[in-house]
């Protein structure tokens, strides 16, 4: 079929009478007496057209040959007329690209004639035209103001607010959004979800935009709940200042939001309503019966032979993390005193912190109870014992439940300048635990000084660093930021050469050889404020005016942007002694790093910035550079906590270009929370495990645990197993730790038959069942009710305080050796900073009135995005129908299930206030 | 499970490696990467298969949200890539893959044995037959793939020791493969007279969702799964189908029910999966099963195990149309004459959606029909064709096109150069004629 002779025979009866009817149309359009009445039937004719779903309708097709003449004729046609309307509506098939004319000929044409007059293909092929011409310029923006709005409203009007939200994001005006009246709630939801979701994927001024607006809207709504969760994900809940919020309900809601009150009561009644009061024994868990092994394992509980240390050890930790938050189990707490005394004192030093510390999780949340329990352990001549309460007092609150007379502080502040080491390791230790977080400017006061101290042992100091970034986490705070970096420098930069081989942990003079003061002038601008005037009077001043601390921040940066260059050109011994230590020693600044308790001081001064991307980081990155600090290691750390959670494609192609141990764990960090990037990881890792070098291969699967803590999906947990039985030691003992990380407070009994067949694979290997002992008790921590996953409403809010636990047991795990030194070592203590990632996973339903748990029924199944999607779309699917409370596990999301009840929380997790609807009649209610 | 031998997946070098020393003599020596010790190819697909898929990208209606999406797997992708081929560089071992494919040459051997693997016994060891009769216990060499050999599949053996060198990588039916359209048939839509409802109604069902599959999800349904085209001999639907084929880019396999009728029991249904699978694997794809009535009658008591046979091969296809494995890129047109001898769970929403039907065509259609057959016919001028398109009598569209080749036909035997309408009549009658002759008869009854 070729020419257009074939066409017109081809014809059929009925489109060569249109054909023939237009073509006197064009002809009557063109002799401008009978044109208005022409162009209103072409109008009609083409208005009321129907089409297959992707041809062209037919009087479109057969008008084209005469668009020429039509444009050509309409030249002498004055502004506003109809007849630049049908051109445009015709130029939307016919124009060229790049031309516009759809959208020029609507400007010229009568703008009170509806934009949806011409159906809803028109609207959106206006819509892509003027994003395309406010890009290529060719329009003014003013002068598209009102079609622009007209547009949106139309949108918005026909439900489609997805649309609409596109089209502002096109046009980069994402304000005109507050501008328009959204029909109900569902509309409310469909634009501030979109741009949530959008959120994620833009770049980085942009996202925050879009996350602003969705605040906005939600608050013109009074849907402060909404928009609370929407600041918590921007990283400032005091965007939703809580005194604005009208007194009742709503309020009160937010405020369990923001702190969890009476967790430890719902938390014990959730485990009585699930009948799991009965505190469980190590060996209730390792259920050692069920291991087919030719030897059975006679574990330790009950018998009174075999007990290696490792396994005493192991089952101090598994009765800490089952019983966690129970407030009861069958030693520690047991009525006799004789048993309690035979349960630690069977582990002989550390040990002892580990097991005496051990009270600390299982009175979890629980700080009174706790405390009355712990109290006795403070006077005990035992160190060990003194110093695991310690640890103990600062693990009650988990890092979350409010302690309102400060007891932690009273308690464990007397005892940071103790003569004993170990009493003071775990009392300051037990400070950042206790408070992490709260970004209390006292606490500083107090800790700072131990920090700045060059004669305060190495490992005090790194405990300090890590306790203070704990309770800083994600503040961002720079005058703290300077104190770690000079911390840094201090202890780890300029160390003298044969420190390397010595052992770290013991204390060691510090006198460094280079002389203080010359340093001092090198970094004058920075390192000032620290030392010339009282670091915690700098800390208020910025923790009372956050905008001024960030001034404070680029301006000392930007000091030591000026001051660097002249560093580099006078080149003189001042200058040199820090490039040297960085060129130089790189390598041996590396080797200090592979120090597992050195490794503190970067990773607090990557918790201050925890998943605050990389314009709040950048500053650090300058001044870690002007002060000499080379080695990769402390920058690489820093941007590894950054991005954490931030599904960052950047900073994950910046982190695969990296060649050391801390890759993994960078792309892990950056990848979880973004669903996408997780599974991209699993394939990322595939490779890494195949072709990577064995550094990083032996971080995987710490990383794996990481990207799915909670979440033991079968791929993740086949990978695991596989490593698991891996001939090198390290990958074997990480993908054993990792495997309890994904499984954490799950229960899931895939994972524990796989960690039960480990147990009797590695039965002669002390170490490697100490792992998998951890693994279980993990697996079982809270006898299921906790999670550890560091995400929450939704897996849309990062929980810093919780991916700061997480992060400190792996970065301590990573690299060669690193486990034999502390999990496996002295420093096992560092684990319950695990305590900090756990989060009680009920769903409790309280009624608005009295705040008391109430039944109510809710469905519970696997998430399902339905982001964008049309209509009603159902949130969960494979759901099943429960009575509050119920648990709810990564992935998963509860929905009420019928209509009864509103909710006043944006997301049904954790504790949410109820109150019936006001139609529910007497016999409803009886029906309930 | 849990022998301490077991190697990493992948065949990365696991972390302890010998002192320097071994390590330079090693590199001497042919040092293969230690494959994956798993068997079978079952346990392949459904184990890193969930690795190998891309994850799913929410929502399919087209927004910025998705685009952002797509964006960020392809990145992601790239990363890899990128990492992939940064690790290959730094890795020598790769340039050695030419030197280590022509040591696995000379280490098989040139004559080649074909046998069957019986039993595998361990990682490195098997029992094979081989055409003669006797089994043998042999080596299998570490540079057969694993994962690809699984009990009764044929294996390559070399010549002399009879080791297992290699492994035949072919379970598609070959029967199926056939099935596959290769080469597009050179009917399109311009030669089909009429059927515009038709055409866009198989457009709609079976192109559209392969192509635009967001235009069904803007709206929120699910695109249909198959169409039935049924109607009298001679009116098109084979013709239409062949336009498909013609017109898409998807995989095109077809076939005629009888085709799945099989000599052995299990033949059938067998086919019927493996047809599917090979759909499956090279979706998008459209399956045309032309008389459809050979195997999908409606289900009755049957007595002969043959009769019982067809109905399973019937049942089998309703599993694959809608069973429980979702298929999404396979869409399948059915073709037949006699809609109502089909069994109704053949026809049941879900597995066949769209039943469109086909006329004998009106005036109009006739028109265009004669209009295409004769327009590649040297004519004489005073041939009206409209004589024949306004008749009473039935006239399907083979009919028409009997009716063209038969003046043709007649212009030729008496040698002129064009055909007069004289011919077309005689045609029109002689056709008309054989087809009153094939119907049965009453009288028969």
């Amino acid at each position: 079929m070729n020419g257009t002779t074939d066409e017109t025979l081809d014809l059929s009866p009925e489109d060569a009478e249109l054909k023939d009817r237009l073509d006197l149309l064009v002809d009557r359009v063109l002799d401008t007496t009978t044109r208005p009445a022409a162009l209103s039937a072409l109008g009609d004719i083409i208005r009321t057209a129907t089409s297959s779903l992707t041809s062209v309708p037919k009087p479109l097709k057969f008008l084209r040959p005469h668009y020429g003449r039509l444009k050509k004729q309409a030249q002498d046609e004055p502004n506003g007329s109809f007849f630049y309307n049908l051109l445009s509506v015709l130029a939307m098939t016919m124009a060229e690209a790049g031309t516009f004319e759809c959208l020029l000929f609507r400007l010229r044409g009568d703008s009170s004639l509806p934009v949806g007059y011409w159906g809803q293909e028109y609207v959106r092929s206006l819509v892509g035209e003027i994003g395309e011409a406010l890009e290529a310029g060719k329009v003014e923006r003013k002068e598209l103001n009102p079609l622009i709005s007209e547009i949106l409203t139309y949108l918005v009007e026909k439900r489609a607010e997805v649309d609409a939200c596109d089209f502002c994001l096109e046009i980069g005006e994402l304000d005109r959004l507050g501008q328009l009246t959204l029909n109900d709630r569902l509309s409310e939801d469909r634009v501030c979800q979109y741009l949530t979701s959008c959120a994620v994927y833009l770049p980085e001024p942009e996202n925050e935009n879009a996350l602003r607006w969705a605040l906005n809207l939600y608050l013109r709504a009074n849907r402060f709940s909404n928009a609370y969760r929407v600041a918590k994900m921007l990283g400032d809940p005091s965007l939703v200042p809580v005194d604005r919020v009208p007194p009742g309900p709503m309020r009160t809601q937010i405020e369990l939001m923001q702190t969890p009150r009476d967790w430890s009561k719902h938390y014990r009644a959730v485990a009585q309503d699930l009948e799991i009061l009965e505190a469980k024994t190590p060996e209730d868990i390792y259920k050692s019966h069920l291991v087919e092994s030719g030897r059975r394992l006679s574990t330790l509980i009950g018998t009174v032979h075999v007990d290696s240390a490792r396994e005493n050890l192991a089952a101090a930790f598994v009765n800490g993390f089952v019983n966690a938050g129970f407030g009861s189990d069958k030693f520690l707490t047991n009525p006799s005193d004789d048993e309690r005394r035979n349960w630690i004192f069977r582990n002989r030093a550390q040990g002892m912190l580990s097991a005496t510390a051990s009270l600390g999780m299982i009175f979890l949340y629980d700080v009174d109870g706790g405390l009355a329990e712990i109290d006795k352990y403070l006077y005990s001549p035992e160190e060990f014992v003194r110093a695991g309460a310690l640890l103990a007092i600062g693990l009650l609150s988990g890092g979350r439940v409010p302690d309102e007379c400060d007891a932690a502080l009273a308690l464990l502040a007397e005892h940071i300048e103790s003569e004993n080491n170990n009493e003071r390791l775990a009392a300051i230790l037990g400070l950042g635990f206790a408070y992490a977080g709260t970004q209390r400017v006292d606490l500083m006061e107090l800790l700072a000084p131990i920090l700045v101290d060059v004669s305060s042992p190495v490992d005090v100091a790194a405990v300090t660093a890590l306790a203070v970034g704990l309770i800083f986490v994600s503040s961002a705070n720079a005058d703290l930021a300077s104190t770690l970096i000079q911390a840094i420098q201090d202890r780890c930069v300029d160390v003298p050469r044969e420190s390397n081989t010595t052992d770290a942990a013991g204390p060691e003079p510090r006198t460094t050889e280079l002389d203080a003061p010359e340093r001092m002038e090198l970094v004058g601008p920075v390192s000032d404020p620290n030392n010339d005037t009282v670091p915690g009077a700098a800390a208020e001043h910025s923790a009372s005016n956050p905008e001024a601390s960030q001034e404070t921040a680029t301006s000392t940066s930007t000091n030591q942007e000026a001051e660097a260059p002249s560093n580099a050109t006078n080149g003189g011994p001042a200058a040199s002694a820090p490039s040297s230590g960085g060129t130089g020693n790189d390598a041996q600044n590396e080797a200090i790093f592979r120090h597992s308790l050195n490794r503190l001081f970067p990773l607090a001064l990557g918790l201050l910035y925890l998943h605050r991307r990389g314009l709040a980081m950048q500053p650090v990155l300058d001044a870690l550079h002007a002060m000499g600090v080379q080695a990769p290691f402390v920058s690489q750390l820093l941007e590894c906590c950054a991005f954490y959670g931030t599904g960052d494609v950047l900073a994950l192609q910046r982190f695969l270009s990296w060649e050391n141990e801390l890759m993994p764990l960078a792309a892990a960090a950056n990848a979880s929370g973004e669903r996408l990037m997780q599974q991209m990881l699993l394939r990322l890792f595939d490779r890494m495990l195949q072709l990577g070098s064995d550094t990083q291969r032996r971080v995987v699967p710490l990383a794996l645990g990481l990207a799915f803590v909670s979440d033991p999906r079968l791929e993740v947990v086949d990978i695991l197993s596989k490593l698991s039985h891996d001939g090198d030691s390290e990958i074997a003992a990480g993908a054993i730790l990792a495997m309890g990380f994904t499984a954490a407070g799950t229960n899931q009994a895939r994972v524990a038959g796989l960690l039960r067949e480990l147990s009797a694979f590695y039965a002669e290997d002390p170490s490697m069942l100490f792992m998998v002992r951890l693994a279980q008790g993990l697996t079982h921590a809270g006898r299921g009710l906790l999670t550890f996953a560091p995400f929450s409403a939704d897996a849309t809010v990062v929980d810093a305080v919780a991916a700061a636990g997480l992060l400190t047991v792996l970065v301590l795990c990573l690299g060669a050796g690193s486990l034999r030194e502390t999990l496996l070592g002295r420093h096992h203590w560092f684990l319950y900073a695990l305590a900090l990632a756990a989060r009680p996973r009920f769903l409790v339903t309280l009624d608005a009135d009295t705040q008391q748990p109430v039944p109510v029924l809710v469905r519970v199944g696997q998430a399902v995005d339905t982001v964008g999607q049309a209509g009603r779309p159902r949130g969960i699917t494979g759901f099943q129908t429960h009575t509050t409370p119920v648990l709810i596990g990564v992935g998963e999301r509860a929905e009420l299930a019928s209509d009864e009840w509103a909710c006043y929380a944006p997301v049904l997790e954790g504790l949410v206030l109820v109150h019936r609807r006001d139609r529910v009649t007497g016999s409803a209610q009886k029906a309930l | 499970m849990g022998n301490g031998q077991s190697l990493p997946p992948g065949g990365g070098p696991s972390g302890k490696r010998g002192d320097q020393a071994s390590k330079g003599e090693k590199k001497k020596r042919f040092d293969a990467a230690p494959g994956s010790t798993r068997f079978g190819r079952r346990r392949k697909r459904r184990g890193p298969a969930a690795l190998q898929r891309l994850p799913a990208v929410t929502p399919a209606v087209k927004c910025k949200l998705r685009v952002l999406r797509l964006e960020r797997l392809k990145d992601c992708l790239l990363l890899e890539e990128e990492y992939i081929s940064n690790a290959l560089l730094s890795k020598p071992q790769v340039e050695r893959v030419e030197e280590d494919r022509a040591k696995v040459e000379t280490l098989r051997g040139s004559p080649l044995g074909v046998g069957t693997l019986e039993e595998i016994i361990d990682d490195n060891h098997a029992i094979v037959s081989s055409a003669m009769g006797p089994e043998y216990y042999v080596n299998m060499c570490s540079f057969v793939d694993r994962e690809q050999l699984e009990p009764g599949c044929s294996v390559l053996l070399h010549n002399k020791v009879l080791s297992v060198v290699g492994v035949l990588a072919d379970d598609t039916d070959p029967s199926v493969s056939v099935m596959k359209v290769e080469k597009a048939p050179p009917e399109t839509y311009a030669d089909v007279g009429g059927l515009d409802q038709q055409i866009q109604e198989i457009k709609e069902a079976v192109e559209l969702p392969l192509t635009h599959p967001e235009l069904y999800e803007d709206i929120g349904i699910q695109p249909p799964k198959g169409v039935i085209l049924y109607g009298e001999p001679g009116t098109g639907k084979t013709l239409l189908a062949k336009a498909v084929a013609n017109s898409t880019s998807a995989t095109f396999l077809r076939l005629t029910g009888s085709e799945l009728i099989q000599k052995h029991l299990g033949d059938g249904p067998k086919l019927v999966r493996e047809l599917f699978r090979l759909a499956d694997e090279n979706a998008p794809s459209i399956v045309f099963i032309d008389e459809i009535d050979a195997i999908g009658t409606k289900r009755y008591d049957a007595t002969s195990s043959g009769e019982r046979e067809i109905q399973r091969t019937m049942l089998e296809l309703l599993n694959q149309l809608d069973g429980f494995e979702a298929r999404h890129d396979v869409k399948v047109i059915l073709a037949t004459n006699k809609i109502e001898t089909l069994d109704p769970a053949l026809l049941r929403p879900g597995r066949v959606d769209r039943k469109i039907e086909f006329p004998l065509p009106d005036e109009k259609t006739r028109r265009r029909i004669f209009a295409i057959h004769t327009g590649r016919m040297s004519l004489a001028p005073d041939v009206n064709t409209e004589e024949f398109v306004m008749t009473k009598d039935p006239l399907s569209g083979a009919d028409i096109k009997a009716i063209c080749t038969e003046a043709g036909m007649m212009a030729l035997r008496e040698r002129r150069m064009k055909v007069t309408q004289e011919d077309f009549r005689k045609a029109k009658e002689s056709v008309l004629y054989k087809k009153q002759q094939g119907a049965p008869d009453s009288l028969y009854l």
